[in-house]
């Protein structure tokens, strides 16, 4: 999953043009974010060069010479040019320019673009503790997704949210207010909320290029509420006028607060801290809570990696029983969708993964990975102690179902048959199969099957030898 | 990931080599390092622990959860980062005057070994499972070796060993043949920089890399360690000598009381004056 949060951000950032990524590098806090995006040996590769002050030789690098580790050094060389990090010419690599000049900034302090957020030391007349904020975006959050898999709920989204979801192509229907969801919505469902916070932002920076709001700032303050710290106020002065929108739009998807229309501070939540964060552990809205609570620097942070557990909470047994210790009716409801759910208790919703559940779930699209990934990343801690996590009869045979839809493949075509002697059959046939669109022949019966692409050039050909 | 970082803070050792290089930046050299190790990835883990001729303390995470509250934020530095440079420098000057007085020419390294691994351990068992947790451990050493410390630096170092923990070295000053052995068996990096004043590039270059890349990369490291052993009774460098058959400590001699000082098993009398025994010389038949 982490994989696909880097791969789907790097590639909008390698997708932009030259000069939008050097203005993109002149604020610490982005380049700190891409730099944290990098590859582990692109990253050192970065820390190596960025004091030197002259271009550097390729060849001067520690790098094995072993064939992995040159293929390895590719890749990186490839991926850090792509996102202009570093130009090559000759032998010779250089860094870019302000990348290394605000990364090092970013590294040693002394930031005068204020990009790591204006912390607004005034006093809060009715201050906000991380528990409320963390309230707050799980109850946006989590209403968002109620309305994709349509429990009814009383708080339906913003209608801003609403349009990003059908440009996203996560919920179709004219009207906006009464949508169903899509294959792609099922499959967004299934991924940790990391994927779906970038997905989601993803989708808005696309939308904002039509609404000619600048890329390059949205980006920016994305970047910068990552580097936020949950529970402190930020003010509003020194960001942009697009950035003050935005901020009104990234309320509605819970991932700040803020008072009032005129109040002129935020607070981030934990949804904005973990836009930057890799942890693979935070798989839902409360772990994020539960994670973001502990604040680094105090004695709990111990205790707080085992109270993720509530994100972790499906058991799968080898005879297909699956027990979820939840009660939150958005996991439950997600898990019906490829469950046979039996039985319901006050903190505990078991059943059983039968064939028919599973089909269901492909027939709207889930593929067989999307299920096994989700009941992975969502395994209890107990069954993390397997070696694999799943057991393995169970992995296989959610495959397997999946293949028996796969028995028979369809081609649409035309069916040549009653040819008045043998030689016909024989040219008609052999030029059907130079031209290379016969699919299926049987020469006894003198009938050729052609797909539809080629069958108007078939009926030609017959129409000119055959008929004179 | 975890990043242990163990500083000598000899006072008399770094004042030995004043003209090369100036103590404070290799402190803020050292905060540049670690600022770039928690830029990696928002989940990794630093360590600092200052280790003095007399004890060893560990500066951060320091034990008082005030740290946070009393430093202001002021947006100027990426809030982690100004945390962590501020609560180092505040104590490792504080840990610095201590220890100006003393004058010996060695630090506890084993002490400030030991507070950096059982640290780790305690982190890597209490992270959630898929993969291990990995860490390693830095250390920046001017000090010679202390000859009564050899147990305890072999046992931590085996320790190191098991645990898979890299310990890397950086001599900026002074033979330890401890180091060089600890870097040796853990396969940690051994360095002794030629330009101490820029350690800065030193760190980046050598000792940032993860244990997981370390695998593509070809590291300096120390091909001729002295390997021998130290005897357990009087610390004197032996290449041969007396092992107890039992424990398996090393003797230059065997001990006075005929049993072995570690595990206190007794040797047979018998066999140990066997081992004095005088070779006999044969007189030699003239040929007639």
């Amino acid at each position: 999953m982490q994989q696909a949060f880097r791969s789907s951000v790097i590639e909008y950032l390698e997708s932009l043009p030259e000069p939008v990524v050097s203005r993109l590098y002149q604020v610490p806090a982005t380049c700190l974010a891409v730099f944290r995006l990098l590859p582990e040996l692109g990253q050192y590769l970065v820390l190596s060069i960025l004091f030197l002050n002259q271009p550097f030789k390729m060849a001067d690098l520690p790098i094995k010479s072993t064939a992995k580790s040159r293929v390895a050094l590719d890749l990186v060389r490839r991926r850090l040019r792509a996102l202009s990090i570093i130009r090559e010419h000759g032998g010779f690599a250089q860094i870019h320019k302000s990348f290394r000049r605000n990364f090092r900034i970013a590294l040693t302090g002394g930031d005068t673009s204020r990009s790591f957020g204006v912390p607004s030391n005034s006093l809060d007349k009715s201050p906000v503790d991380s528990q409320f904020l963390a309230a707050h975006a799980k109850r946006h959050w989590e209403s968002i997704l109620h309305y994709m898999v349509g429990t009814d709920l009383s708080d339906v989204p913003n209608d801003g949210v609403l349009m990003l979801l059908r440009h996203a192509g996560l919920m179709e229907g004219k009207n906006l207010h009464s949508m169903s969801i899509t294959q792609a919505g099922f499959q967004f469902l299934l991924q940790d909320v990391h994927t779906q916070l970038w997905a989601l932002l993803l989708q808005y920076l696309s939308i904002s290029q039509q609404l000619q709001m600048d890329p390059v700032d949205i980006l920016h303050f994305i970047f910068m509420l990552g580097s936020m710290q949950l529970g402190q106020g930020y003010s509003l002065t020194d960001l942009s006028p697009t950035q003050t929108n935005m901020l009104e739009d990234l309320c509605d998807y819970g991932i700040v607060y803020k008072r009032s229309k005129s109040s002129r501070r935020f607070y981030p939540t934990p949804l904005a801290i973990m836009l930057t964060t890799d942890a693979g552990t935070l798989v839902s809205p409360s772990a994020a809570v539960d994670a973001a609570n502990t604040a680094p620097d105090q004695k709990t942070e111990l205790t707080s990696i085992s109270d993720a557990a509530p994100a972790h909470f499906v058991l799968l047994e080898t005879n297909y029983r699956v027990y979820a210790y939840t009660s939150s009716p958005l996991q439950i409801a997600i898990l019906n969708l490829f469950v046979h759910l039996k039985s319901r208790f006050p903190n505990l919703v078991s059943g059983v993964i039968t064939r028919d559940s599973v089909r269901s779930a492909l027939a709207h699209g889930i593929t067989a990975e999307q299920i096994i990934l989700y009941l992975t990343v969502h395994a209890h801690p107990q069954m993390l102690r397997n070696d694999p996590v799943l057991p393995g009869t169970i992995a296989d045979q959610i495959k397997l179902w999946q293949l028996e839809k796969e028995r028979m493949t369809t081609t649409q075509g035309y069916l040549f048959k009653d040819f008045s002697g043998p030689r016909e059959y024989e040219i008609a046939a052999r030029y059907a199969t130079e031209i290379g669109v016969l699919t299926w022949q049987n020469p006894k019966l003198r009938v050729f099957f052609v797909n539809e692409a080629g069958n108007s050039q078939v009926v030609d050909f017959i129409n000119r030898r055959l008929k004179k | 990931a975890l990043l242990g970082i163990i500083i000598d803070v000899n006072g008399a050792q770094w004042a030995r080599i004043r003209d090369q290089v100036d103590f404070r930046r290799i402190i803020s050299s050292l905060l540049v390092f670690v600022n770039a190790h928690l830029a990696l990835k928002e989940s990794n883990k630093v360590l600092v622990v200052s280790c003095g001729p007399h004890k060893s303390k560990i500066l951060y995470p320091a034990s008082e959860s005030t740290d946070s509250a009393n430093i202001e934020a002021d947006g100027q530095m990426y809030r982690p980062f100004q945390v962590v440079n501020q609560v180092i420098i505040d104590a490792m000057m504080n840990s610095l005057e201590e220890s100006q007085s003393s004058s010996s020419n060695s630090v506890k390294f084993a002490g400030a070994l030991s507070m950096a691994l059982s640290y780790a351990n305690k982190l890597s068992s209490h992270s959630i499972g898929h993969g291990g947790y990995q860490s390693r451990i830095l250390a920046i050493s001017v000090s010679e070796d202390e000859p009564s410390q050899y147990i305890a630096c072999m046992n931590a170092m085996f320790t190191a060993q098991k645990l898979s923990i890299p310990v890397d070295v950086c001599k900026l000053n002074g033979n330890s043949v401890f180091l060089e052995q600890i870097a040796d068996a853990t396969s940690g990096t051994f360095l002794r920089p030629d330009h101490p004043s820029g350690i800065l590039q030193y760190l980046m270059s050598v000792y940032s890399p993860n244990p997981s890349i370390r695998n593509y990369l070809a590291l300096p490291s120390q091909s001729n360690v002295d390997f021998r052993a130290s005897c357990f009774c009087h610390q004197k460098v032996v290449s041969i000598g007396y092992v107890c058959s039992v424990c398996l400590s090393v003797y230059c001699s065997v001990p006075s009381t005929q049993s072995c000082m570690v595990c206190g098993s007794k040797y047979d009398p018998e066999e140990i004056a066997k081992l004095f025994i005088k070779p006999q010389v044969i007189p030699i038949k003239k040929p007639k």
